[in-house]
């Protein structure tokens, strides 16, 4: 079970955000340009105008963008394909490549006014990037690191109020889905690379909203406190048979050899119908409408008898059973 | 009374160096073993281990250790004792102490086939197997065939063999940055692993394995033979040519399989002959296949065991842990030799 104080901490944060709301004199963030962004690389990054067109070496800036009402002008691919949690919001958008080997040659054809990408990704490249157009790399790991980059960008984005406005409704959310949630539960968070699952630990943000909804994550916390890496480390079979979650959501997986191993039939989540394949949005969870999915799809899968399937995700980006016949 | 001696009676002599070597590589492997099967998540008591390895049980402990540590200590043993083999064959065939199997393109050849696989296919545990195993024997054929021009002089199929090697794995890179695929779940593979290796794996690999090691002990004599001069060779009648290519197929058949299996675990075939070299050397025992070769397959299994037990804590992959471990040990030996 988490501890009290890390539940209480949506209801802290939305009250400072409010205070914060309260103390500002409601500007016209359009007309506050030029904007000044200090980014994860620790640069001050500064924004002249307000970006007409923004291109996302991340899922987490398309995510924002569409959750603000704009287009995407250029948005990343992961494992060559846009994510499906945001439907029909990047159609249009040119294709940038992988995230982690972003063609530099159609980014700097495309020349955005705004480019966003994760650091550990865009790091070796920021130079090129950076010629492209204006350039904001951020790192997304923990909540803080979410609130932090959703109120940074809609800031450089001249929405700065709206942003605001996102944190304060997820927080609330957050509190009001784990003041509802039964608790007692059991979960972790994988995705499997070859022959071997990686688990993530608490500080993650999906698995920080797992422990929101008063479920435990049997990986526990990181071993390095001061360090936001390594989000997630190997789990042994054996070790997962020993913790025998009640629930398992697996990104990527399905017929992978991890499912196909002896020791995944024996599992008490699978035998009870309740490992689960889950999409994109679980793994870069960072982002306004990412989150929100995670924390109303997860409530559902974690408690289906307290909280109902939603039905607002669009169907490619929903979680499917992950049993040992598939 | 008076004790005496019968007639012909000499005190006993004493153990021979390579049977010492045997014996340690076998104690070694024996206290691997038992710790593998013993220990993890589920503890197991050695004198339980026993009634459960015959009987088998309805408990998680039982199930671990015939499901997952079995089959992992199982291969690793096959695997190690392969590579070790077949590690001391293409260092004798290519007369080249940095020989190993990948120097026949064989490791790179299998993992390219099981890179391809992974990229691009969802295939099952035993088709992969196949697939990196008929990528293995397909890269040291092309190996071999180009040798074969210079009937397989060791050099130009040192030459050969490192060319088919680099384009392999040059090809892999290529995979890699094409595929646009999530490439850390291969990179790990490629470090070479254990990890969750079931009874499938083991299944495929006794019959290469032990093929493999029944065919290098027959012709450990040949290989003593071939370290002579190739033209007294060739006017004794002996097929040269002939000998180099059957030789060098059963390193390629202990290879294919076990890399496939496993990933490459390279560092193992160069290691495993070079230490019992120095461990034969420094106890003045002069060095011939018959012994070379079986001591080189235990000392291989006795490697990956050990490295593996290290290994299994932190799920790191076996083949960092042999170059961590086996690395030491040989420079350590090496200078002992020096001195």
């Amino acid at each position: 079970m988490i501890h009290p104080s890390a539940r209480s901490l949506p209801a802290l944060l939305v009250a400072a955000l409010t205070t914060l709301g309260a103390c500002q004199v409601a500007p016209t963030w359009a007309d506050a340009f030029p904007v000044e962004i200090l980014d994860d690389r620790g640069k001050q990054v500064v924004i002249e105008q307000r970006p007409e067109s923004v291109a996302a070496i991340s899922t987490f800036g398309a995510d924002l963008v569409t959750a603000l009402g704009g287009q995407m002008a250029g948005l990343s691919t992961l494992n060559g394909k846009q994510s499906a949690f945001l439907g029909d919001a990047a159609t249009g958008a040119v294709n940038l490549g992988e995230i982690h080997q972003a063609n530099l040659e159609v980014l700097t054809q495309l020349a955005p006014d705004l480019i966003v990408g994760l650091r550990t990704y865009t790091q070796p490249f920021e130079k090129k990037i950076e010629e492209a157009g204006t350039f904001i790399a951020l790192d997304l790991t923990t909540l803080e690191d979410s609130l932090s980059a959703v109120e940074r960008l809609s800031r450089a984005l001249g929405e700065e109020d709206r942003g605001q406005a996102l944190n304060a409704r997820f927080l609330s959310d957050l509190e009001t889905f784990g003041t509802k949630a039964p608790g007692g539960v059991t979960a972790v968070f994988l995705w499997d690379w070859a022959d071997v699952p990686y688990a993530f630990y608490d500080h993650y943000l999906t698995t920080r909203i797992m422990g929101h909804l008063g479920a435990t994550n049997v990986q526990g916390h990181r071993p390095t406190p001061e360090l936001e890496m390594p989000d997630s480390a190997a789990i042994g079979l054996e070790t997962l048979l020993r913790l025998d979650p009640d629930v398992i959501l697996v990104f990527k997986g399905q017929d992978g050899p991890v499912a196909a191993n002896p020791v995944w039939s024996r599992l008490k989540a699978v035998r009870n119908g309740r490992a689960w394949r889950v999409n994109d949005q679980y793994i870069m969870s960072h982002g306004p409408l990412a989150r929100e999915m995670v924390l109303r799809e997860m409530a559902h899968l974690l408690y289906p008898e307290t909280f109902p399937e939603p039905e607002d995700i669009p169907s490619a980006a929903r979680a499917v059973p992950l049993n040992v016949a598939n | 009374m008076s004790w005496r001696l019968p007639l012909g009676w000499a005190p006993p002599a004493a153990p021979s160096a390579p049977l010492l070597l045997g014996l340690l590589c076998l104690g070694v492997l024996t206290l691997a073993a038992a710790a593998a099967l013993s220990l993890g998540d589920y503890r197991v008591p050695l004198e339980a281990l026993p009634g459960i390895l015959w009987h088998g049980g309805d408990s998680n402990a039982a199930f671990v250790v015939h499901e997952l540590r079995l089959p992992r200590l199982l291969t690793g043993l096959l695997a190690g004792a392969a590579l070790g083999m077949a590690g001391a064959i293409a260092q004798s065939i290519t007369r080249n102490p940095l020989g190993e199997p990948g120097l026949l393109g064989v490791t790179a050849g299998a993992a390219f086939a099981m890179v391809l696989g992974m990229a691009f296919a969802r295939l099952s545990t035993p088709a992969m197997l196949a697939c990196g195993t008929l990528g293995g024997l397909f890269a040291a054929l092309l190996t071999f065939a180009i040798g074969l021009r210079t009937r397989l002089e060791p050099l130009q199929l040192t030459l050969v063999g490192m060319s088919v090697n680099l384009f392999f794995l040059s090809a892999i890179t290529l995979v890699l940055v094409s595929s646009q695929t999530e490439a850390n779940g291969i990179y790990y593979w490629l470090s070479g692993s254990l990890a969750n290796r079931t009874w499938e794996h083991v299944g495929m690999l006794w019959a290469w394995v032990l093929g493999g090691l029944a065919l290098g002990l027959a012709c450990a004599r040949i290989l003593d033979l071939l370290a002579l001069d190739e033209t007294m060779l060739t006017s004794l009648g002996l097929q040269v040519t002939r000998w180099r290519l059957l030789l060098g197929l059963t390193a390629v058949v202990l290879s294919a399989a076990t890399v496939a299996a496993t990933g490459p675990i390279a560092f193992v075939g160069l290691v495993a002959p070079h230490l019992v070299r120095s461990g034969l050397t420094l106890a003045g025992e002069r060095t011939t296949h018959r012994t070379l070769l079986p001591l080189s397959a235990l000392a291989g299994a006795s490697l990956v065991c050990g490295a593996d037990l290290i290994a299994k804590w932190q799920e790191i992959p076996v083949g960092i842990l042999c170059v961590l471990v086996g690395g030491p040990l040989l420079v350590h030996l090496i200078r002992r030799q020096g001195t």
